[in-house]
């Protein structure tokens, strides 16, 4: 991982720190709220990929009914080139940890697993973020994507269903 | 695929667990109504089917969830279903989870991730069913459907009262449409139709379209072909009548019209001769530099206009990147030590972005942003300035070309001269295109090979997709099962073991093949007949699909396969509390028991470890070793049975 000065600055300001841990976060509350445990550390990476890429962003479907494993023998195209974007966003996936634990907005539980803490962010309206814009639809789509995994089963079965491994 | 194990969940989240032996004959013996059969129905459940035909009473009132956990080659699959609602026969939601090692999971942990469909297409590819169409005759009105995991049910039970039905053969074959499903998809399942058929049929499709177009071009060109001569011919008179062709020749052949008018082509027109005061050349200069300025103009505006573009797409992009850093703003406090890392306190290599260098970023962009915005006013109004100019020129041309007018009206006789020139010009023009469309020759003879080839390749496809080599190699892999049949007849003495044995594919039944008459199944006499007719032809599929490594998942359950062998209902239900054999109606039925049983481990060792057997039976076998060995379980009588007898005593 380059220094931030380093990076090419659309990389840097696109897949900010501070924007990729606020996605993280809205991701282990919903799974948090819907399962009632922290995140496990490896399903912690899935969350960008499937919320900063635009197509698969947009073709995820609308209610946690549709379960992980019926959406993805409905289109498997998905799968494509999944794994190629995952392993590039694990380095913004950990530092986006880094920063949200500096911050003190995510923390660790006894048992390794990812959990959110309360009150530590203002709300969303200090922000220009209106409902039509990319941020927005992002921050809703990675509350999805929490309690969809909290879904889908064991992690390793996750894993196996998207064709990748940890 | 087999089985590793059967488990079930009662409501309180006790577990219980059938383990079984992998490649091997597992036996059940037990009471009636200890739930043997249901074994059977919960598996059939497991894979995928949505209406559940698991008995009522006891079992439906206590168990919660139903799972099976299914060994496919170094893989397992866990898979569970709750049991089906209230006023309900059907359920579709599953849990399933997949790993090499899978233990069996608790209660609580069993939230549906699937549901039947997924789980029908995911089993499918699992056990390798490649994307297939069954096959229609021309002329019939069935639909044309994919073979899956469901169509393969057919081969893996024999409930009760099938294995020994001198009328059906296969599981469920007594209901509506199943007998055509079955024939529709067992050639698929014994490996008659190639793997890539569906592959080859949309090539097949897409070689005939291209076929037809090359054949339409070809029309096409064939036909101004025929056409060629008879123009050639009009417009050699049309030549000769403005004279740039010599009046009195005559041509002979199509390669004469061709020279003659090739010799037109060097035509060149005569000079106009012009008079008087003459405008046109200096008008016409004029026009033309007025046209360049006007062409300038434009360009600079379409490349103002572009750069405009441009810049708005920047602006947008950065507005994109600007709303992301503003996430920055949701954070009430900075991350104070960058430098450390958050879960070992050790000093990073390389720190995390802190906030304030990130809002150095935002007020940068911000900058830039407002940059791009300020200066766009005043590019549209310079585009606006140029398309003032556009307009003027314009009107300037419009001026001269009039005056070009005026000019050119005083000078009818020159007119005349160039009317008489721009006659032949034409005529010339189209003899130079008459003699261009000739290379349409060798174009023909290419589309022709074209369509030379692909008719090879649409032959070979053919030939490849052919129905009759389809039903040929089904004729040859029937006769291989019906030689394994015969010989497995004789072992097992059957009524007409000196004659071939032979699985009939259109009646779904065996036909025993005498010298003097067939015989089918229905008119054997004796359930013996019967149930041997079911083991042989079963088990020779099965040895099919093992040796040929067909997807079919590689188990059989066999429920109470020698109900038969017993003189009364009464004697076979009473047989466990006897175990010494002694309730055999003859010694004869007896030796045919252990005949059947014998032959059924025989098979089981021959293909193992890839296929195991499953059976539920009453009897017990006390005085043979194999079938001592093979036991699950102790036998379920008194207490013990498939639901536990502490979950029917408690209340809940």
């Amino acid at each position: 991982m380059q220094s931030w000065e380093q990076r090419p600055f659309e990389y840097a300001n696109l897949l900010n720190p501070a924007f990729c841990s606020i996605l993280l976060r809205n991701a282990i509350k919903s799974y948090h709220t819907q399962k009632k445990q922290g995140m496990p550390y490896p399903l912690l990476f899935l969350v960008l990929p499937l919320v900063l890429h635009g197509s698969t962003r947009n073709a995820l479907p609308k209610t946690t009914v549709t379960k992980l494993h019926i959406w993805l023998q409905r289109q498997p195209e998905a799968r494509v080139g999944f794994g190629d974007r995952t392993s590039s966003l694990v380095p913004y996936t950990k530092e986006a940890l880094a920063f949200g634990m500096q911050t003190g907005i995510v923390n660790i539980c006894d048992d390794g697993n990812f959990t959110y803490v309360n009150a530590k962010l203002k709300r969303i309206l200090a922000v220009s973020w209106s409902k039509d814009t990319e941020p927005y639809s992002c921050c809703k789509k990675a509350e999805f994507v929490g309690r969809w995994l909290a879904q889908a089963g064991e992690v390793s079965t996750i894993y196996t269903m998207w064709g990748i491994c940890p | 695929m087999q089985i590793k194990s059967i488990t079930l969940y009662n409501s309180a989240g006790d577990k219980r667990t059938i383990d079984f032996k992998l490649g091997q004959v597992n036996i059940i013996t037990g009471d009636s109504s200890r739930g043997k059969s249901a074994l059977l129905e919960i598996v059939d459940y497991c894979l995928g089917r949505t209406e559940s035909q698991i008995p009522y009473g006891v079992i439906q009132d206590k168990v919660a969830w139903y799972a099976v956990l299914f060994q496919i080659n170094e893989n397992q699959v866990f898979i569970a279903k709750p049991k089906p609602l209230e006023n309900s026969a059907s359920q579709n939601q599953v849990y399933y989870d997949f790993g090499t090692n899978i233990l069996i999971p608790e209660l609580a942990h069993l939230e549906p991730n699937s549901n039947d469909d997924a789980i029908k297409s995911y089993l499918s590819q699992l056990i390798g069913i490649s994307p297939n169409q069954t096959i229609v005759e021309e002329g019939g009105s069935r639909q044309k459907f994919e073979t899956n995991i469901r169509h393969a049910i057919y081969y893996l039970f024999q409930k009760q009262s099938t294995i020994a039905n001198q009328g059906i053969l296969f599981h469920r074959q007594q209901e509506n449409y199943i007998p055509q499903t079955i024939k529709d998809t067992i050639p698929y399942f014994l490996g008659a139709i190639q793997e890539d058929r569906l592959k080859l049929q949309k090539e097949l499709h897409q070689a005939r379209q291209r076929l037809a177009k090359a054949l339409s071009s070809l029309k096409e060109a064939e036909s101004i072909t025929k056409k060629r001569v008879v123009i050639g011919g009009n417009l050699l008179i049309e030549a000769q009548q403005v004279g740039l062709i010599n009046s009195n020749f005559i041509a002979k052949d199509a390669s004469d019209i061709l020279d003659a008018l090739q010799s037109t082509l060097e035509w060149k027109a005569t000079e106009v001769i012009l008079t008087g005061n003459d405008q046109f050349p200096e008008l016409q200069a004029e026009v033309e530099e007025i046209r360049q300025e006007f062409k300038q103009i434009h360009e600079k505006i379409i490349a103002t206009e572009t750069f405009l573009k441009k810049e708005t797409g920047f602006s947008k992009e950065a507005n994109q990147q600007l709303l992301r850093l503003e996430s920055i703003d949701l954070f009430k406090k900075d991350n104070s030590n960058p430098h450390q890392c958050p879960f070992c306190n050790s000093i990073l290599p390389e720190s995390i972005p802190s906030l304030s260098a990130m809002k150095e970023s935002l007020i940068n962009l911000q900058n830039n942003v407002k940059n791009v915005e300020v200066s766009q006013p005043r590019l549209i109004e310079h585009i606006q300035q140029l398309k003032e100019q556009r307009e003027e020129l314009r009107l300037q041309i419009q001026e001269k070309e009039m005056a070009i007018n005026a000019a050119i009206d005083e000078q009818e006789a020159a007119q005349q001269i160039r009317d008489t020139n721009a006659h032949i010009a034409r005529i010339v023009g189209r003899i130079s295109l008459y003699i261009e469309t000739l290379e349409f020759t060798d174009e023909n003879s290419q589309i022709r090979s074209d369509i030379e080839q692909l008719r090879k390749l649409i032959a070979s496809y053919e030939e490849q997709l052919d129905v009759g080599e389809i039903k040929a190699i089904l004729a040859s892999i029937l006769n291989r099962i019906g030689q394994q049949m015969t010989e497995w007849a004789k072992r097992l003495k059957l009524e007409h073991s000196d004659s071939p044995y032979r699985f009939d594919l259109n009646n779904l039944t065996v036909i025993a093949d005498r010298p003097d008459r067939p015989i089918p199944m229905k008119r054997m006499g004796g359930g013996e007949n019967w149930l041997g007719c079911h083991l042989i032809t079963l088990l020779a599929l099965h040895k099919h699909f093992v040796e040929r490594n067909r997807p079919v998942p590689h188990f059989l359950f066999l429920d109470q396969p020698t109900q038969i062998y017993f003189p009364s209902e009464g004697g076979y239900l009473n047989l466990q509390k006897i175990p010494s054999d002694g309730n055999i109606s003859s010694s004869a039925d007896m030796e045919a028991v252990e005949r059947m049983f014998d032959f059924l481990f025989d098979v089981c060792e021959e293909l193992s470890p890839h296929f195991q057997i499953i059976i539920m039976e009453h009897a017990n076998l006390a005085n043979n070793e194999r079938f001592q060995n093979s036991l699950v379980e102790k036998p379920w009588t008194d207490g013990k049975a498939l639901i536990p007898e502490n979950w029917v005593s408690s209340q809940d």
